[in-house]
This record gives structure tokens, sequence and C-alpha cells, in this order.
């Protein structure tokens, strides 16, 4: 991926998306690939390009556009230049800004049921998906949104994604993502929310594939009482290594917001949790509380947890909880007096500390997908 | 609703400034004359100046840390590294210099010593002036003397112990400590001795723009138990003056020591200091902190569980006022199988104060069956200041049981109802939650200290409980 490829690229589309494109390759081409401490890119190289023609979308409640088809309208423009600080690292979000080669802008419409979610899957066959997604709720406006990043084979995927999701007055967007690539995969996923007066975020993030991830979701609670909650679960076997992060800025008064992780680590696997509760100057009455809890599966598993919490104002209540141990072995014993095996009781357990954020997948199918690779990661494998 | 009026630390029974002759003073700044300066000054042998030396090097080729505390404002060329008041070490108060007497006198030493001590260093800018210890103690083998003077009776102990707990190399200040420490204590408990009333090392830096750089070592031998406590202050200048001290602890097989510290620098002091303990099988090692001074301090307590069932204990409570950015925590780094950390840490930050805890909590991947807590509270008493917490939790194998918990905000309206509704005034439900959130720090401490620490956080009460 170079300036030719950029000029290429930004020569079939007019106005600002060349512009965008050709700003983000600045960014691009000024900052070098991260030199993570914890989750280590030593042996990474960056992908070749290729175009990806694979999404799917399925429309549900919303108007939603591929953003390669539809002209950058103004209001997408100003997010995606909103100039906030986010993400993984700004080489991946630059990438994305720069390079993208699939996307979606979608717009939620008014309607009080809000039932029929909005799918978009990003099926991979070794593809290199670099998706630039743009969610803009208008006021009072629902919308249940899936995002699906799932693999069609065993194939090495690279997968580098941006979503920018801006909710305006007493909007409610609640946004699923699945990540479930391939075994060998690379995945970097960097997320953004802007919340104005009375605005919902809901994230539910479900961590199940790649070798190595890393995913990050910020927001901007600019409006009084917005709300942000989010909801999260990983499993990870073999040698796979997470980093997910959230960082959360308070800037208006009577903002809430929770975050509350469940984790489950087997074999080599290490997780990184990192929460950044930022209550700026002026948030009063602002509520923020975050919490991870990991199980952890075997004697050769690595957990970290990075919980930051910045107060710059008196009047507000944060707090923040991590814990992580071994499944109870006391309930273990009792459910297998019971007549269950020691791997049904085990997966009962994990399962059900995965169950919150299973049950708010708003698509049945999707649901039994989980439960499945649940099942699959801790009986099928091996015994131990 | 009105808020606590909680006042400031009263400063001025630390704020007399003695007019003492000195009998060295070094120049301004660092080179490695002044090092072989203050290593001939002290007739120190031949390995302890080219450790200097070394240390010299290693601190001149680090650079300044970039996080934690904004640095910016410390000039270590404006700081006199070496400074000896024209006094020789005394065994008795009433050979220490008039002023130099009053100083202590003031700070309560020789008055405390008499009543509850087992012994009490006392060190004046960069050299101990006093240093006794209970006769009962020195026959059953309990050493406590100051650090230069170990260094001459027990060269081949300190040079097995100088530094290996902290070496040089840990940071850049770890690397300005070996260069230019002067003063500090060594003790040594021999095995099985439990000495049942604390030993003391007071540190006072009375001279404008100097540095005090002390070391403290304590060896606690099997089964032996001590209590040692540390206090610190200075008068208040313009100019920055520079603290950065070690202490390295080391507990052998089942011993247990505790380690209390009442801080209370002046707010033009950088205080950057370094405690690192290393506990060995069934040791236990017990951390008491109160951080009420200095105008920056970078301070993170360090246990290294490295025997079975080490156990370590950790309670801080800091107090950021106006002016002041105090970044401490701790770390518990466990390596060993079934050992067990507590840590407890309590801020307060008032009138543009800004607390920070910042800990790590490590978990090797031989140490299993390892319980840990870790609980982190921040009280703030207005908008103006900040409370930021910030730890990291790293765990390397599934025999795991931790937990973590903070918790930040204002005096709680809840609390204050439900007091109220038991017949308190506002002001005294209020005041009441105050002390009891400074309550498990205070608690741990012996009754003497306990009363300092109230008189440190002097919680003005309208009302008469207390």
């Amino acid at each position: 991926m170079d300036e030719t490829l950029v000029k290429k690229l930004s020569s079939k589309s007019t106005g600002w998306i060349k512009q965008g494109r050709e700003s983000g390759y600045k960014r691009y081409k000024g900052s070098d690939v991260p030199k993570w401490k914890r989750l280590s890119l030593k042996d990474f190289t960056l992908p070749d390009y290729k175009g990806y023609s694979r999404l799917s979308i399925t429309p549900g409640n919303a108007d939603v556009k591929d953003i390669m088809d539809t002209g950058m309208q103004d209001d997408v423009k100003d997010i995606i230049d909103s100039g906030l600080a986010f993400g993984v690292d700004d080489k991946f979000v630059s990438m994305v800004d720069s390079f993208f080669n699939t996307g979606v802008v979608i717009r939620p419409k008014k309607d009080k049921e809000g039932k029929s979610p909005v799918i978009i899957r990003y099926p991979s066959d070794g593809d290199l998906i670099l998706d630039q997604n743009v969610i803009i709720a208008e006021p009072f406006t629902t919308a249940r949104i899936v995002i699906d990043y799932d693999t069609l084979s065993s194939k090495n995927s690279f997968h580098d994604g941006v979503t920018r999701v801006l909710a305006k007055e007493g909007s409610r967007v609640e946004l699923t993502v699945l990540q479930r690539l391939s075994d060998s995969s690379y995945n970097f996923n960097s997320v953004l929310g802007i919340l104005e007066d009375d605005a919902v975020i809901n994230w539910s993030v479900i961590e199940m594939g790649s070798r190595n991830s890393a995913v990050n979701y910020t927001t901007y609670m600019r409006g009084q009482g917005s709300e942000n909650r989010a909801k999260g679960a990983f499993l990870l076997d073999g040698d796979r290594r997470l980093d997910l992060s959230f960082k959360v800025n308070h800037l208006a008064p009577h903002t809430t917001s929770d975050i509350d992780i469940r984790g489950a680590l087997k074999d080599n696997s290490y997780s990184i949790f990192r929460g950044d509760l930022d209550m700026k100057h002026g948030a009063k009455g602002a509520k923020g509380n975050e919490s991870e809890s990991v199980t952890l599966l075997d004697k050769t598993v690595r957990s970290d947890a990075i919980p930051a919490l910045k107060c710059a104002d008196d009047d507000v209540e944060a707090g923040h909880a991590a814990s992580c141990g071994e499944l109870d072995k006391n309930v273990l014993f009792y459910m297998m007096s019971r007549g269950l095996s020691y791997d049904d009781a085990r997966m009962m357990l994990v399962e059900a500390g995965f169950n919150p954020v299973i049950d708010a997948l708003p698509d049945d199918g999707l649901k039994n997908d989980m439960r499945d690779i649940i099942k699959r990661r801790l009986i099928g494998s091996e015994n131990d | 609703m009105s808020k606590t009026v909680i006042n400031d630390i009263d400063f001025s029974r630390y704020n007399m400034k003695a007019k003492v002759k000195y009998k060295h003073k070094t120049a301004k700044g660092l080179t490695p004359e002044t090092v072989e300066e203050i290593s001939h000054l002290k007739h120190e042998p031949d390995w302890m100046r080219e450790f200097r030396l070394k240390s010299l090097e290693i601190y001149n080729s680090k650079p300044m840390p970039e996080w934690g505390v904004d640095l910016s404002g410390l000039n270590i060329d404006d700081i006199v590294a070496y400074i000896s008041p024209d006094a020789r070490k005394s065994k008795t108060w009433d050979d220490v210099p008039k002023d130099i007497k009053d100083t202590f006198d003031r700070l309560g030493i020789p008055e405390a010593e008499k009543e509850y001590l087992a012994g009490v260093g006392a060190q004046f800018d960069s050299e101990i002036i006093y240093h006794n210890i209970k006769e009962k103690l020195s026959k059953q083998g309990v050493i406590f003397e100051d650090f230069d003077t170990a260094l001459q009776k027990y060269p081949d102990v300190i040079k097995k112990y100088f530094m290996k707990c902290v070496p040089p190399t840990d940071h850049k200040f770890a690397a300005l400590h070996g260069a230019i420490w002067s003063g500090g204590s060594f003790v040594y408990v021999p095995k099985g001795v439990k000495v049942d009333t604390p030993l003391q090392a007071y540190f006072r830096m009375n001279a404008p723009g100097s540095g005090q750089f002390e070391h403290t070592l304590i060896i606690v031998d099997e089964g032996a138990d001590v209590h040692y406590i540390e206090g610190c202050s200075a008068p208040q200048y313009a100019v920055s003056n520079l603290h950065a001290g070690c202490v390295e602890l080391y507990v052998k097989k089942g011993a247990k020591l505790r380690y209390s510290t009442i801080e209370n620098w002046s707010r033009n002091t950088y205080n950057l200091n370094t405690k690192r303990a290393l506990v060995d099988e069934g040791g236990s090692m017990i951390w008491v902190s109160g951080s009420f001074g200095s105008k920056k301090t970078m301070l993170y307590p360090e246990s290294v569980l490295r025997g079975k069932g080490a156990t370590s204990d950790f309670t801080s409570v800091t107090f950021a006022g106006h002016g002041q950015h105090l970044d401490t925590g701790a770390k518990m780094v466990h390596l060993a199988p079934d050992t067990s950390s507590k840590v407890l840490s309590k801020s307060i930050s008032k009138n543009g104060g800004i607390a920070n805890f910042r800990g790590l909590l490590k978990v090797g991947p031989k140490a299993t069956g390892v319980k840990t807590t870790v609980q982190c509270e921040g009280l703030m008493l207005d908008d103006k200041s900040r409370n930021d917490t910030l730890p990291i939790i790293e765990i390397q194998n599934d025999q795991v049981d931790m937990g973590y918990e903070a918790k930040v905000g204002k005096i709680s309206e809840e609390k204050i109802y439900y007091l109220m509704s038991r017949g308190l005034s506002e002001d005294d439900a209020k005041a009441l939650i105050v002390k009891g959130f400074v309550e498990p720090i205070s608690g741990s401490l012996p009754l003497e200290y306990a009363v300092e620490m109230s008189r440190l956080i002097n919680i003005e009460m309208d009302g008469s409980i207390g």
C-alpha cells in the first residue's frame, strides 16, 4: 500500500472522498507500525492491497448504502474528519481512511418498534478487509445493528476496520460486533462513538477469532444525560491474543457509562483488558463503572488488566473492579454430583458468564452460532 | 449543601529554619569530582568510590522519566548534593549542637524516644547527627547504626547487600542515589529476636536548594520481628529541594517487618524515593505509608514475594492539597507459590491537588495458589482537584484468586443523610465520614503517630465529635 495506490483509488472518486483518502495517507505515511509492549507485532508485515467484494447487507430498519457506491455526503465527511482521538493506533485508523476497500453508511429510520435489525456481514476467505463504516442516527431514531466479521475458510485474513457512530439527540444505537475470523488472522478494529443530549449507545463485543486481535472502543459523551454501555465476551484458546480496550470520556453532566466484560482463557492464550474512564471537569452528576472478570482454565494462560480511572470533578461516582480466577471447585463438584460430566459442568459455568452478551444478540441464528463456538472450544479440542 | 472544610496541613511546626554552621558543602551540580569529594570526606573504601562513579555514569546515560509527575521544574544542577552540619555523631542529645537539638526538640523526637522507642536515628541534611539504641537490644545483637558507621564497621555485610535489591540500573533516580547517597540507617535483627518497641529514623532537610539521599538497609533474620518508623520534614523555601532516598529491606524466612512512613516534606521538595523489600519463605512485610508533603512525589514501595507463603500488606493515605502532585502506589510481585498480598490505598485531593494511585500487581508463572486483593478509594473534596487510579495487573497462571476494586467520588449524600437521621449535624456527619475514611491507616500506626496523623489531616470540626 503506497502513494500510487492511493492516487489510483482516489482517482475513481471525486470531491471530499478523494481528499479524505489523500489526507488519510499523509497520516498513514507519517506513522510507524506501533511497537506494542503486550500484544507484540514483531512478526507483523503489512498486507498487499486487494479489493473486497463479499459485503452483504440486510438493511432492516435503516437506510444502508455501500460506501463504495455512494458519494460521500457532508455529514459523513464531518464525522470522518472530526479529529477526535480514538482507535487501536492511528496507523491502523489512517490505513482504513486512505485505503478502505469496503464499508457502509447506515442511517437508522424513525421506528417505534426498532425491531428488525440491520445485519452487515463481512465474510472472509483469506481476504483483506479494510472497512470504513459510518452510522449516523438522526434525533429520536433507533437501530439495532450487527457487524459480523465471519470466516468462510481457514485461510489467513487481514481485517482492519473503522466504525464511527454519531448518535444525535435522543437516538439509540445498539451495535453488536462479532469477530470470528480464522485462527491465524490479524484483526484490528477501531470504533468511535459520539453522543449528543440524551442519546444512548450500547456496544456488544464478541471476540472469538483471529490469532492477534486489537480492538478499541472510544466514546465522547458530549450531550447531557447520554448513556454508553458496553458488554463484552471473549473466549480465547490456542495461541490467541486479544487486546481489548475501552475509553469513555465523560464531557457533559449526568452522563452514565458502564463496561462489563467477561472472558475465559484456555491453552496458551493471552488477554489484555484496558478500561479508561475519564471524568472531565464539568461532568457533574456523571456515573461511570467498569468491571472485568476472567475465568482462567489452564496453567499457561496470561491475563493482564489495566483499568484506569481519572477524575477531575468531585460530583461524580466512578468505580471499577477486576477479578480473575479459576472456576469455583465447589460449584463444579456440586454440578458433577448431580450427574453432569466435568466438561459439561465447565461449559455451563463459562456459558453462564457469557449469557448476558449472547442474549443481547438480535438474531437467533447468531445466538446458536455463538453457543456452538463456545461448546466446540471448551470440549472439542482437548481434554485436560 | 455546604462543603466540609478540611484544613491544609499546619506547617508552622515544621517550618523552623535553623541557623546552622556547615562543615562541608559541595558545589552545586553533579560531576565526578563532587562524587569523589563525598567519598573522600567519608573515608570510604575503594569499592564504594567506584560504585558511586559507576552509578553516576548510569545516571547520565538514563533519560528523565516521561510518565508520572512533571519534573521539568527540577534542575539537578541547582541542587547541592552534599551538605554536612558541623556536628559529630552523638549518642546523647546533650552532645548535639543546640540549634540542631532545638529543631528535633520541637519535632518531639527526643521526648518520643524516652517514652516509646527502642532506638532513634536523626539525620540533619546529609549526615546523621544522633544515633542511639537501647542497651537491652544491642545486647541481644540488634544492630542499629547510621549507614556511614555501618560501612566502616561491617564492610562485608554492606558490600553483600548494598543496592542489590534496588540496583542503580533500576531507574534514573536510583542511579543518582547510588552516586551521591549519604547518611541513613542500617538495621540488623538477629534470628528469632523480637523487638517489641519501634525503631525510628527522622530525616530533616534544613538547607535551601539541597538534596537528601539517605540509604536505609534493614535485614530481618529468620523468625525475627521489628517495626521501623521513618519520619521526614523540611522547612519551606522558594528554591527546589530534592529527596531521592533508597530503602532496601530483606525479610528472611519467617521474619516480620513493619515499615511505617509519615512523610511531610515541605512543598518545594521533589520526593523521588525508591523502596523495595525481598521477602523469603513465610516472611511478612507490612507497609504503612502516609504521604502529606512535598511538591511532587513519585513513590511506589514494592514487595517481591520470592519465598513460598510470603505475605505483604500495604496501607496508605495520600493527601494532595494546593500545588501538590502526589503520584504514589504499590507494587506487589508474586514469584512463589501460596503467596498473598493486600493493598489498601486511600487518597484525598483538595484545592487543586492531584493524587494518583499507580500500582503493579504481577503474578508470575510459578506463583500458584496466590491470593491477592487491591482496593483503592479516592475522595474528592472539590471540583478543582484530580484523582486518578492507574493500576496494571498481570496474571500468568490459572491458580490465582485476584480481586481489584477502585472507587472515586465525593462524600456520599446517603451516608450524610443516614448519620443525620441518627441525630448528628451535617458538619459532624461529614467530619465523621472523613475520619472514618482514613481510619484504616491511622489505626495501624502506634497511638502517638496516629495522633500525629490526625494533626496532619487537621479536620476542622464545628461540632464535638472526636
